[in-house]
């Protein structure tokens, strides 16, 4: 097989296989230019187009980004399309056909290559945050290309995990340049073309940072109107996510419905989920009077603290029926 | 020891046994359970036996009750099961069966008038526990179980005296022997003062000791030559390298006859009068001797803030709204500080490894870890080892946190040594399936070399000074004209990994890392707001939950035990308060903190 059937082979896999479902180009009608990003970070502007659904929905953002990333001109230009969601958070990225990445030396990146510079990228806890370029080499050690007459520095051992081992400038730039100011760029233009659409598919992705990012834009109104997506949230989301509904939810709902669904979520929400819950519901007596009553037939799934916080509540706002619930525990 | 006996009852402090054996005191719950107690730290081999003289007054048969806890109830075998004997002769119920601490009933036993041998005897090296034992002839007593019953009785059985009898003066007493009270303790000796230094472990340096093995991590400040003393390299934490350590920080404070050093002295109460405290008190963890330390300066360096608890200054617990003092960060969010406060403050860790034993080794099964370490395996744990939850104290549950590490690690050594299809490898923070065709012949050798049942605790009560450092003066580097302690580390928060993803482990954590030019603290966040003449250094200093998330690594923390013991050698020389340091004589302070280097 030749390199370049391999180098094929290889891009689609990344496509394919790299890529999330999230953003497909099949769901993308349209993309148009939304605003030039530009920070002091970078030499260059980069175009930054929203993209549509068939039905005008706003459904991401894209950019193609030709951005030197060597002091040392070792390495070619990194070329690529990012892909963002509606609330700035990083989907995925693709190389443009001939344009693959390389490393060190002019080797090109493997299929392992692509996965991990797309996995440091996701990552916000990565180290880079707190490096600055002229961390990432130890000059006093010095490597010699056998393709270019030039030699670099080597990577500092603690530096190896969190980049692609011989593309340690490509992977540093892209990190900050994706976990920089662009995404609150994008946030910010998202937010001046709000729409219930838009915050509908932020709320059904797996992000929970995109989940947060829809959530904090409602109003206790919305969340009211929104209850049954929000539950189906609460059901499939992060203990982060679900713990901030249940937060937030304008409790008691008006609809007695509404409670009861509410209520028969609790046995399976997480240990943080269901201490906010219990803290808020055995909190407030206008809430506790609502709701304390609907949990009943729930007390076997809390724990000893967790039942105790619940009776004083109940004695605490004088609910009906708390001797007849102590006769019932005992 | 020798007990003397009662005409029909005798009661015995296990943590007062002349000989421990293996086990180990535990002085770490007292203010929860009640005393210290034995535990049979065996790593899941039995620990050699436990064992007293005791001296019987009178014949006759004794009813034998043993005050214990079954720590891991559930349907399987209690994991900490022990039994006694008295002369050999073993008393057939096994103990460490009943959920909760209780008096668990161990049977009759005759015995005869004279002295006679009380052994403790572990069965299962997993954690079995025993706070005291208590034989008695009436048939019908009712043993107390609801606390402040219980610490008068046990007053009244042992005889051990409520109010200390010995009483001690000195010019500053420092509660509190980790990084930060002996660096306090330093300072203050330098300058001449007579100082206490009270600590409730046999080796200083709290986190940083052998005990626990966190490396001290920050800058020195003005306080090289001090914190050279106590500080420790930067190897891996859980490294038994601390060890070395230990010795290195005994030699140096010794080194000072104005330290007067109480090790395994726990403080149990401060009294304050008019907003001044007059005393502490102090209990030895093993004799229960109490001694009254008296002083015109006190220095809470106790990590949990217990002398400004006890003596009734303002603290604060848990994370604030990030509203509160505006220190939000978009990066991370609602992980970083909360919209409305609760109380999922960053986490303790339990540090442990492995070693090769150079041949084939059993691990024997654990089902009472599973609930917790589930399918994820692990042969090491570093600081990502971390327990934190919305609802549980890291001061009042400290006991329940320690205990769920302990299943954590006992339950991934397991499944390390035990790996399925199903197995997942906790590598620090990320969690990644076992490649079983690599794995087992790697495990089969495999042993626990070393596992803490200390909790190295990040943060608790944090006492209120006349400043509350918080995350903008990190982020701001805010000037302060009483600038004593300095930081170059990034601001560090954790959260626990299960609440992005609940089908990861409730017991890692994650770092969030703020990038910071250096920042300084004030002087002001280390003495009290509303205790006249009470210093804090160490995680209790004065600040926020975001805000105590750059300087509570140890250097850092030994910064402020010596800016603290400088302040009290003026407020001796002056005869004044902490707070008139900072209004009258700051000048000669900083300056003499400046002299230093």
């Amino acid at each position: 097989m030749r390199v370049s059937q391999l180098f094929v082979i290889c891009w689609i896999l990344i496509t394919v296989l790299v890529h999330q479902k999230v953003f497909s180009q099949d769901e993308v009608n349209t993309c148009q230019k939304v605003f030039a990003y530009k920070s002091d970070e970078f030499a260059e502007a980069y175009i930054i187009k929203i993209c549509s659904d068939a039905e005008k929905t706003p459904i991401g953002y894209e950019s193609l980004i030709n951005m030197p990333v060597c002091d040392d001109n070792l390495c070619a230009n990194v070329i690529l399309m990012f892909y963002w969601d509606m609330a700035g958070n990083y989907i995925r990225f693709e190389t443009l056909p001939g344009k693959p990445l390389t490393k060190f030396d002019h080797k090109r990146f493997t299929y392992a290559d692509y996965q991990k510079l797309d996995q440091i990228l996701k990552d916000k806890n990565s180290m880079l945050r707190l490096l600055e370029k002229k961390d990432l080499v130890d000059k006093t050690i010095k490597i010699k290309a056998t393709t270019v007459d030039a030699v670099t520095g080597a990577t500092p051992k603690t530096v190896k995990n969190a980049v692609v081992e011989g593309a340690v400038y490509s992977s540093f730039t892209l990190w900050h340049f994706i976990n920089g100011a662009v995404k609150d760029s994008m946030a910010v233009y998202t937010r001046s073309i709000y729409s219930d659409h838009i915050a509908i598919r932020l709320l059904k992705s797996k992000n929970y940072e995109s989940q947060l990012f829809a959530l904090k834009q409602w109003s206790g109104k919305d969340y009211e109107l929104h209850a049954d997506l929000l539950f189906q949230v609460i059901r499939e989301s992060t203990p982060i996510v679900r713990a901030y509904i249940l937060g937030k939810l304008p409790l008691p709902f008006a609809e007695e419905d509404k409670n009861r669904a509410l209520i028969t979520l609790f046995p399976d929400l997480d240990g943080y989920s269901k201490s906010i819950f219990l803290n808020r519901i055995t909190a407030d007596r206008q809430i506790a009077k609502t709701i304390l009553p609907l949990m009943r037939s729930y007390l076997n799934v809390l724990n000893k603290s967790q039942l105790d916080q619940y009776l004083v509540a109940f004695d605490k706002f004088e609910i009906p029926g708390y001797q007849d619930l102590l006769k019932e525990l005992h | 020891m020798i007990k003397e006996v009662g005409a029909q009852s005798i009661l015995v402090e296990a943590e007062s046994f002349a000989n421990k054996g293996g086990w180990v005191v535990d002085p770490q719950f007292v203010e929860q359970m009640g005393s210290p107690y034995l535990l049979a730290h065996g790593m899941g081999i039995p620990v050699k036996d436990a064992s007293t003289s005791i001296k019987v007054k009178k014949y006759g048969l004794y009813n034998v009750w043993v005050r214990t806890k079954n720590w891991a109830p559930g349907n399987w075998e209690a994991p900490g099961r022990f039994y006694i004997s008295f002369d050999g002769k073993r008393m057939e119920r096994e103990l460490g069966k009943i959920s909760g601490w209780n008096w668990e009933y161990a049977g009759k036993i005759k015995l005869s008038k004279g002295k006679c041998k009380l052994s403790l005897h572990d069965l299962t090296g997993f954690e079995g526990r025993c706070d005291a034992i208590y034989m008695t002839t009436d048939e019908n007593e009712k043993l107390p179980v609801n606390m402040d019953k219980l610490k008068k009785w046990r007053i009244e059985k042992s005889g051990i005296m409520d109010v200390p009898q010995r009483v001690e003066k000195y010019d500053l007493v420092v509660v509190g022997g980790g990084i930060a009270g002996c660096a306090a303790s330093i300072a203050a000796a330098i300058q001449g003062l007579k100082v206490a230094l009270i600590h409730d472990r046999p080796v200083l340096g709290g986190n940083a000791s052998g005990e626990i093995r966190v490396h001290t991590l920050g800058i020195y400040g003005k306080f090289e030559r001090i914190l050279k003393m106590l500080d420790t390299e930067h190897y891996p934490n859980g490294s038994a390298e601390a060890i070395k350590e230990d010795q290195k920080r005994m030699d140096n404070v010794k080194n000072y006859k104005n330290i007067h050093l109480f090790l395994n002295f726990r403080a149990f109460t401060a009294s304050a009068t008019s907003g001044k405290i007059t005393f502490v008190d102090a209990r030895q963890t093993s004799s229960g001797e109490a001694i009254r330390f008296e002083a015109p300066l006190f220095v809470d360096c106790t990590g949990d803030g217990w002398i400004g608890y006890w003596a009734g200054a303002d603290y604060n617990y848990g994370r604030e709204a990030s509203s509160k003092y505006n220190e939000n960060w978009d990066t991370h969010g609602i992980l970083w500080s909360p919209e409305t406060p609760d109380n999922q403050v960053m986490g303790s860790s339990v540090l442990w490894g492995s070693e090769n034993a150079g041949k084939k080794v059993e691990f024997p099964e654990v089902p009472w870890a599973m609930d917790v370490a589930k399918n994820y395996a692990s042969k090491n744990g570093e600081w990502q080892w971390e327990f934190s939850q919305n609802d549980l104290s890291q001061i009042e549950d400290a006991e329940t946190i320690r205990d769920h590490m302990f299943r954590a690690i006992y339950g991934s050594f397991y499944n390390y040594k035990h790996p399925t299809m199903e197995t997942k490898i906790s590598d620090k923070a990320k969690v990644a399936t076992i490649d079983l065709s690599k794995h087992q012949l790697k495990v089969d050798s495999l042993q626990l070399k070393w596992v803490s049942y200390l909790l190295g605790k990040r943060e608790s009560r944090r006492l209120v000074g006349d400043y509350i450092y918080t995350f903008n003066d990190e982020r701001d580097a805010t000037q302060f004209e009483d600038a004593v302690v300095f930081e170059k580390r990034a601001v560090d928060v954790h959260y626990q990994v299960n609440l992005l993803d609940d089908e990861k482990p409730d017991f890692l954590s994650e770092a969030m890392f703020y990038k910071t030019s250096q920042y300084s603290i004030p002087y002001r966040c280390l003495y009290s707001k509303n205790i006249k003449n009470l210093f804090m250094a160490g995680r209790d200093f004065s600040c926020s939950h975001v805000g105590l998330g750059g300087p509570r690594v140890m250097l850092t923390t030994g910064q402020m035990g010596a800016a603290v013991g400088f302040a009290a050698s003026l407020c001796k020389k002056y005869n004044v308060s902490p707070r008139d340091i900072y209004q009258s004589h700051l000048k000669e302070y900083l300056d003499l903190i400046e002299s230093q280097k």
